[in-house]
């Protein structure tokens, strides 16, 4: 075999072993992907209603953020909100009411307010009265350290009920690290 | 000068004061709920409670029925007036859901109605306004009390609630729309409001004491 030859075939080696190592050492560039979610279940909201007795509503809720991580930060770009449950009533409807979503900091001011929401196809179980599921686009950046949360509040509203009006939230760290 | 300058931001004061302790003075609904009802219970016998005070074609309201939701919208801040129309519309709406129900064949035996309340018994316990809830058994006297009103309530009222689901699912299918979503209720609302009124043109109530009978 010459020299020339077996320097080549070191050379492709070389290169080969080189870049089976760039791609296990892990770069400021690696994206990640991953979801954030949070659910309260089977809340329970009894409205005096009348006629006696009372309307009731028995309430799931789901939030969820997907995200993307590049270098140090997270990027949420798509966020769900899953509303679901049973309710009975004859004349006064238990209405849920699902406020803007917002994006806020530690000390609670407004980052962002995610007011435009899309239907997204959802499926439920037979038993369920009532479901829906919206999603919103917006993409957003923070460090993947971020002390920033997301505040779904929603409320559910009977007209006609004493007490009409019962208000409920739920709360999403978007710290990813 | 001075003295005069004083005096005037002296009563300015006691009248901002005044106002304020008016305007945020009101009980809690359910307060004045319960007072409203123990007067209803110093003014009027049983017998009297008992009476009918709209008689439909196939059921009626009475006197008991009508105080207790009058009291219901006075105690949310309705006046007087605005009170006596809410209530006449909210039971004639409500009876003559109750009344259709069992037209279209809704019946619920007495065991059906103690599993519902055994139901319904927990979810007082663990709903979010619990302590509203219980605010609200004790202007009946006693949990005892509470609870075999609400059998009563419940023999009337639950063939009813199973019918009007079973409206609701029914015009979900027809409409293709998701029951619980914004496009959803503002249709369903619409269609419930002329189910209600059809109700009510049926049930024809009249006075009772205007002397109409209706048969």
């Amino acid at each position: 075999m010459s020299v020339l030859r077996v320097k080549t075939i070191k050379r492709v080696v070389a290169l080969l072993l080189l870049s089976v190592i760039l791609s296990i050492i892990p770069t400021k560039n690696v994206f990640a992907s991953g979801t954030l979610s949070v659910r309260q279940e089977n809340i329970t909201y009894l409205f005096i209603v009348p006629g006696g007795g009372f309307s009731s509503c028995v309430l799931t809720v789901t939030y969820r953020e997907k995200y993307t991580t590049q270098g140090s930060s997270s990027i949420f770009n798509e966020r769900y909100r899953t509303c679901y449950g049973t309710r009975t009533y004859v004349t006064s409807i238990p209405i849920i009411n699902l406020e803007s979503v917002t994006h806020r900091n530690a000390s609670g001011g407004v980052l962002a307010s995610f007011t435009s929401w899309a239907a997204y196809p959802a499926m439920f179980s037979p038993e369920i009265d009532f479901g829906f599921c919206q999603v919103n686009f917006v993409s957003k950046t923070y460090a993947m350290t971020t002390t920033n949360f997301a505040l779904l509040n929603y409320s559910v509203y009977c007209s006609g009920a004493m007490v009409p009006t019962i208000p409920g939230s739920l709360q999403l760290s978007l710290r990813t690290k | 000068m001075k003295k005069r300058i004083m005096i005037v931001c002296a009563v300015f004061s006691i009248l901002l004061l005044v106002t304020t302790k008016i305007s945020f003075g009101r009980n809690h609904p359910l307060t004045e709920y319960d007072l409203l009802q123990k007067e209803v219970a110093n003014t009027f016998t049983d017998e009297e409670l008992d009476k009918d005070m709209f008689i439909g074609k196939e059921i009626s309201i009475t006197k008991r029925e009508f105080l207790q939701t009058r009291n219901m919208f006075l105690a949310n801040g309705y006046s007087e007036e605005e009170a006596i129309q809410a209530t006449e519309k909210e039971l004639k709406e409500y009876n003559a859901l109750c009344a259709e129900a069992l037209k279209n064949g809704y019946q619920v035996t007495d065991e059906e109605i103690d599993r519902y309340l055994e139901e319904l018994k927990k979810m007082t316990e663990t709903a979010e306004n619990a302590e509203d809830i219980k605010q609200y058994i004790k202007t009946f006297g006693s949990e005892e009390a509470f609870w075999s009103e609400m059998k009563n309530v419940y023999r009337k009222r639950r063939p009813a609630e199973l019918f009007v689901k079973d409206l609701e699912k029914e015009f979900a299918q027809k409409s293709g729309l998701a029951q619980g979503t914004e496009a959803f209720y503002e249709k369903w609302e619409k269609e419930f409001e002329i189910i209600k009124s059809n109700a009510v043109k049926a049930q024809a109530f009249q006075p009772a004491d205007s002397g109409a009978k209706n048969e």
